[in-house]
């Protein structure tokens, strides 16, 4: 945040109030999204006797890690109790192969429409700004009679498909924008080098595309490791991923509720999104400030 | 090897005709200079040339070879943009030996290919750096380079020195001329830098509107411009326009103006309304008055160096005129005289703009 002061003003007295108003306000905010941060972790790091000791905002007296592995390995669901692992691989499972293909195949979509004049492609184009905020719940049925034929219904192919389908307008978009925003010349130059359609796309301009790859890898890896909807729906008890498994762990009707577990499952389905936050992250800056593209 | 021929080019983008019927021959190994003003179509034209951009109707034809259907990276040309387009995640030698590596040449060819255009355009000390890190005059060395490091017969240049300063313009002017002397090669260079033009020409197009109006040698568009569109474009300062009358009286042919008769020589003309175009160093300029001189008062004076030239006021007209060297030169709100010299008049027709 920018605050200007001139020095002749008389307003020298307001600015700084505003300043304090500005300041408490974004301290609230702050505290506001912390707080429940804070209780969730010191929470996961308590034995369940302190817990039941009841002061929520207290440090662990006596830190454990317990919580987490139980959460990990051994909590239960309804049915079995082997912990968050079986979901998180089935997240993996489902998260790497949507993300790659999906990137790979929106990039190429992008690339075409950008560049390549195609009878059709205002059209398509309109269709995928259209197709981008449809949204899900109108399609959870005529997705379960597809793949349902397709026979894949219950696998994770078949959750896999459904991610990169979902993904592609948004992606789509996203690169062709980016794309069509790059020097025209640079185009002209490698197709007077002798690069071909795919010479173009792998060798020019996928190298420029850090930066928008790296927003694509964040809207895709959170938005697919979150879903809860689409797992519920299109997957099998084998095949939930992470964030039913965790929500199948913590409604778990049976014995006490260990409060302290949920916690720590909690915190452990959310690290893989926060982790791609900090990397990408990190990338996106990269890929921007390096970018200077008119050479 | 890059010998270019446009048959009747068009090329319209959607109601617009950028290109309107264009005929062109540049001969093999010949410079040509595409002039214009911002506009007019001459980066369409490169790109029509080069095969970037479908055409509407005529032809294209590289060493006789009709170009339809033919790739950019199959047509024999090096490119250079105005906005260099170098590629900004290769170094130096990535962007040089690009097109090589596309062809599928071996390795060695490659770098002995790329070493030696790096010497003749002294890049050896940046091989290794990024676009990004370069000068603007090493960019645009780079991207020569790149145009170069083909072999291609025929290069196409467009407005390769526009965003340099004054001085590395010149100086990089002086190199493509030498480059080309050096290397043979057909050239087709892009600008709206008259100068530029003039100083590095075999022949000069001029292009107005999606039209080429004149094509011709440096000295024959300055001294015998076909229309006044060409005579207004080309010198700076510009030429001085005055309208008229031709008529016949006892003294010859003559043009009656508002500053006076001004007699012609040479041949007879047809009587009828003209523009007649005297160069700001068609007059001869005395403070002292002489007989038939044309009476102005200066308004301006502008030192350019080697010359100075006067913006003065005659009988309402303004015009700008070149100051003798080596006499005095008169201050604003001087009164000076002008003699024209009949014999560089331009006549244009005033309907047509024609030069008569
Ligand atoms: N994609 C386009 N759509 C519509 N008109 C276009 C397009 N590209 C170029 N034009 C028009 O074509 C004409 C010629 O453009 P061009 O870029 O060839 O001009 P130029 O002579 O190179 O000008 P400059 O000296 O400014 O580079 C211009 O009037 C421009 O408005
Ligand atoms: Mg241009």
């Amino acid at each position: 945040m920018i605050i200007v002061e001139h020095p002749e003003s008389h307003a020298g007295r307001g600015w700084r109030l505003g300043r304090v108003v500005v300041h408490v306000t974004l301290a609230v905010v702050c505290l506001f999204y912390l707080l429940p941060l804070y209780v969730m972790v010191v929470t996961a790091l308590k034995p369940m006797a302190e817990i039941r000791a009841g002061h929520l905002l207290a440090l662990p007296a006596a830190p454990t890690l317990a919580p987490w592995a139980a959460a990990w390995s051994t909590a239960c669901t309804g049915l079995s109790c082997d912990g968050l692992a079986p979901g998180f691989w089935n997240s993996v499972r489902i998260l790497v192969p949507s993300v790659l293909l999906s990137v790979a195949i929106a990039s190429l979509n992008g690339y075409v429409l950008a560049f390549w004049r195609m009878r059709g492609s205002q059209v398509l184009f309109a269709v995928l700004i259209f197709g981008a905020f449809i949204p899900y719940q109108v399609l959870l049925y005529p997705m379960v009679m597809l793949l349902r034929g397709l026979g894949i219904y219950g696998d994770l192919t078949g959750l896999v498909l459904v991610h990169v389908l979902l993904g592609l307008p948004i992606l789509t978009l996203l690169f062709r924008n980016f794309f069509a925003g790059l020097p025209p010349d640079l185009i002209h130059a490698a197709r007077i080098d002798g690069a071909g359609f795919w010479g173009v796309f792998l060798r020019v301009l996928m190298p420029l595309s850090a930066p928008v790859c790296a927003v694509a890898l964040m809207l895709q890896v959170t938005g697919i490791w979150n879903d809860f909807l689409f797992g519920i729906v299109f997957a099998r008890p084998e095949t939930y991923p992470m964030t039913v498994q965790l929500n199948n762990i913590v409604n778990a009707t049976q014995g006490v509720r260990l409060y302290n577990v949920d916690m720590a499952a909690t915190l452990l389905t959310g690290l893989v999104p926060l982790m791609v936050y900090v990397v990408a992250g990190r990338l996106f800056l990269r890929g921007l400030l390096s970018g200077a593209v008119r050479g | 090897m890059g010998k270019v021929t446009l048959r009747n080019l068009s090329l319209s983008i959607g109601p617009e005709r950028v290109l309107d019927d264009l005929n062109l021959t540049v001969e093999q190994g010949e410079l040509l200079v595409l002039l214009g003003p911002s506009g007019c179509g001459k980066s369409t034209l490169l790109q029509a040339i080069a095969g970037l951009t479908g055409i509407s109707g005529g032809q294209v034809l590289i060493d006789g070879r009709d170009m339809a259907g033919v790739d950019p990276g199959r047509r024999g040309i090096g490119m250079v943009f105005q906005s260099y387009a170098l590629y900004p995640q290769m170094s130096v030698r990535g962007n040089l030996r690009f097109a090589l590596k596309n062809a599928g040449l071996p390795r060695a060819e490659i770098a002995a290919r790329v070493d030696r255009v790096a010497a003749m355009l002294q890049l050896d000390g940046v091989m290794a750096r990024k676009p990004s890190a370069l000068s603007g005059g090493q960019r645009q060395r780079v991207a020569i380079g790149r145009a170069l490091v083909r072999d291609a017969g025929l290069l196409l240049l467009d407005e390769p020195l526009s965003n340099l300063d004054a001085r590395l313009r010149n100086d990089l002017r002086a190199e493509i001329r030498r480059l080309h002397d050096a290397t043979g090669r057909t050239m087709i260079h892009v600008t709206h830098d008259q100068v530029e033009a003039l100083g590095l020409a075999d022949r000069i197009a001029v292009m107005q509107g999606g039209r080429i109006v004149q094509v011709d040698t440096p000295e024959r568009i300055y001294r015998q411009p076909d229309t006044l569109f060409v005579a207004q474009f080309i010198g700076a300062p510009g030429i001085n326009l005055v309208p008229g009358q031709v008529l016949r009286d006892d003294d010859g042919w003559a043009v009656a103006t508002d500053l006076g008769r001004i007699g012609l020589d040479g041949p007879p003309r047809a009587p009828g309304q003209v523009q007649l175009g005297l160069r700001p160093e068609h007059f001869v300029t005395d403070t002292q008055p002489r007989p038939g001189a044309i009476r102005a008062q200066v308004d301006r004076v502008e030192p350019l160096g080697a010359d100075t030239y006067l913006h003065v006021t005659a009988a309402a007209q303004r015009l700008v005129v070149r100051a003798l060297s080596g006499r005095d030169i008169p201050a604003p709100g001087a009164t000076v005289y002008l003699s024209p010299d009949p014999a560089q008049a331009l006549l244009f027709d005033a309907q047509t703009g024609r030069r008569m």
